[in-house]
């Protein structure tokens, strides 16, 4: 009974997460999220740095 | 202010270093004893030198000296990059690092004598297991710490997986090492029996999931985008692989001890969330490589890109074959051969090994504000003799591993094992020696490594390493 009741909550979280992620949350912020990598580049930075 | 202004990179350097260096010194001992296995003459009956104390020192050594330095180094790099600040605190990242070499030392010296806790990946006798306790949470204050302080909105998803390793990792590390000391090199743990085993595989199964898996994983949100130069294929995906990975691995430990003493129903519940860990990790694979679609050209060009989509497809192989292996009927036939070992292998070398050095050759020179690494062709080389290398080793191992599966349980008809031990023994020489020319092979592409590490190193202007920090995200 009780593993039936913890199984159906651990499913559960699994489905909000899903629903968060993909209907509730805006695509804006992860594309934000996703360019946090690609943002600086040490090397571009360094140049710059030095022609200025 | 020129402190508080720059990225604390000297101990990026200093990890990314001992990465090639540790990866030698464990690969060169995996390679002397594949050997010993076969001709066991080889080590002249000196203690130290016997399989038994150098086995444990060979996967110590690549998992947490070499494993371990990569992540250090690409954590700390990834941490303060997308958080555009500073590391937390100089003073114990600093401490990280000479702790973590100190406890490398103390392993290199103390399993060859043969102390040990006698547990499998975490046979380090008690002191030294305090001492990476006490590293460890070093490491946590300064990864969270540097989050904390971030001066950017999110939290990249790379950071993460790689504070899912650390927190886990540390949660794993003192609860399988509590032991009650009877000296300072010996003591008995506080489990016992079958507890013992579930504990032991609770930690052993989740130092694969999250110091082997997790972590690398981290490595690889990272620096595949910044080597291919375009996001995540899909950032949402990523989200969903956390979640799902982490809820998963911590359950899988029991398919490491199927028709033992351990409760069935427990082997059950291990059995199913291994099949279910398919799922994340073919979702986190794909994720990886599909970041490359519309750029695939790139991979002609890049061998170091080429290293990371390699490991991914190793990656995806390797989660495959784990989750066939843990059902319950083709453990029976898997367990206790060589397979396992081949299962390892293709994880170790094919994907953390591989998705390390790509990062390596991704950072070093970004490290020494140069262009690229000293010599790409180089690198093309190490490319092809690791991924030849691999490939022999793995091969070696399926073929041993299911031939010995098989002649150990075939009987004559009144009962009796029809093949003797050294009648399996004599079929799988052969493949031991395949093994250890891919071992060798494998091993070969680190001196390759090093060599282009030291000749960048020259190219770089010795002086003004420092980077400054970037400004604050506008969210």
């Amino acid at each position: 009974m009780t593993s039936g009741i913890i199984t159906a909550i651990a499913m559960l979280c699994f489905v909000a997460i899903v629903v968060w992620v993909f209907i509730i949350k805006r695509k804006e912020d992860f594309d934000e999220q996703a360019n946090l990598p690609l943002d600086e580049d040490d090397r571009e930075k360094g140049k710059e740095e030095k022609s200025s | 202010m020129s402190q508080t202004t720059t990225y604390n990179d000297k101990v990026v350097r200093q990890f990314a270093l001992m990465t090639v260096i540790w990866g030698i010194v464990g690969m060169v001992v995996g390679v002397f004893i594949a050997a010993q296995l076969i001709w066991p003459g080889l080590g002249w009956e000196i203690p130290w030198l016997s399989y038994g104390r150098l086995r444990p020192l060979h996967t110590n050594a690549v998992i947490f000296a070499f494993g371990g330095s990569a992540l250090f180094a690409t954590s700390y790099y990834c941490v303060q990059r997308t958080s555009h600040v500073r590391l937390f605190s100089d003073k114990l990242a600093a401490f990280t690092f000479w702790g973590w070499q100190a406890v490398i030392v103390g392993a290199a010296i103390s399993l060859p004598l043969g102390f040990t806790m006698g547990k499998e990946y975490a046979e380090l006798i008690w002191p030294l297991a305090v001492l990476v306790a006490l590293v460890w949470v070093a490491y946590a204050i300064v990864f969270f710490g540097t989050i904390v302080k971030r001066r950017v909105k999110h939290i990249y998803v790379a950071n993460w997986f790689f504070g899912a390793f650390i927190l886990t990792v540390a949660v794993l590390h003192i609860v399988n090492n509590l032991a009650i000391p009877t000296g300072w090199l010996h003591s008995y743990p506080i489990y016992a029996g079958a507890v013992d085993a579930m504990v032991q595989w609770w930690y052993g199964h989740n130092a694969v999931g999250f110091f082997l898996t997790a972590g690398f994983l981290g490595m690889m949100y990272y620096f595949v985008p910044k080597q291919a130069g375009r996001p995540i294929y899909s950032y949402r995906l990523s989200i969903v692989h956390f979640w799902s990975l982490i809820a998963i691995y911590m359950w899988a430990g029991p398919h490491h001890l199927h028709y033992t003493a351990v409760p069935d129903w427990v082997q059950t519940l291990g059995m199913l969330f291994s099949v279910m860990l398919l799922a994340p990790s073919w979702g986190g694979m794909i994720n990886g490589i599909m970041t490359l679609s519309g750029a695939w050209h790139k991979l002609r060009t890049d061998p170091i890109l080429r290293f990371m989509i390699v490991a991914l497809s190793f990656y995806g192989i390797a989660t495959f074959e784990g989750p066939m292996m843990s059902i319950k009927t083709v453990n029976a036939l898997s367990h206790y051969t060589d397979w396992t070992i081949g299962h390892v292998h293709a994880g170790a070398l094919g994907w953390v090994a591989m998705i390390s050095i790509g990062a390596i050759y991704s950072l070093w020179p970004r490290l020494l504000g140069l262009d690229g690494m000293y010599s790409t062709r180089l690198i093309e080389w190490h490319f092809w003799v690791s991924t030849i290398g691999t490939v022999l080793y793995i091969v070696a191992m399926w073929i041993a591993g299911v031939m010995q599966g098989l002649m150990w349980r075939t009987f004559n008809e009144d009962g009796t094992l029809t093949y003797t031990f050294i009648e399996v023994l004599q079929f799988t020489e052969p493949y031991y020696i395949l093994r250890l020319i891919g071992g060798i092979v494998f091993t070969a592409g680190m001196f390759f490594m090093v060599y282009n590490m030291y000749k960048t190193w020259q190219m770089a202007a010795k002086e003004d390493l420092d980077v400054s920090v970037s400004e604050p995200a506008h969210a």
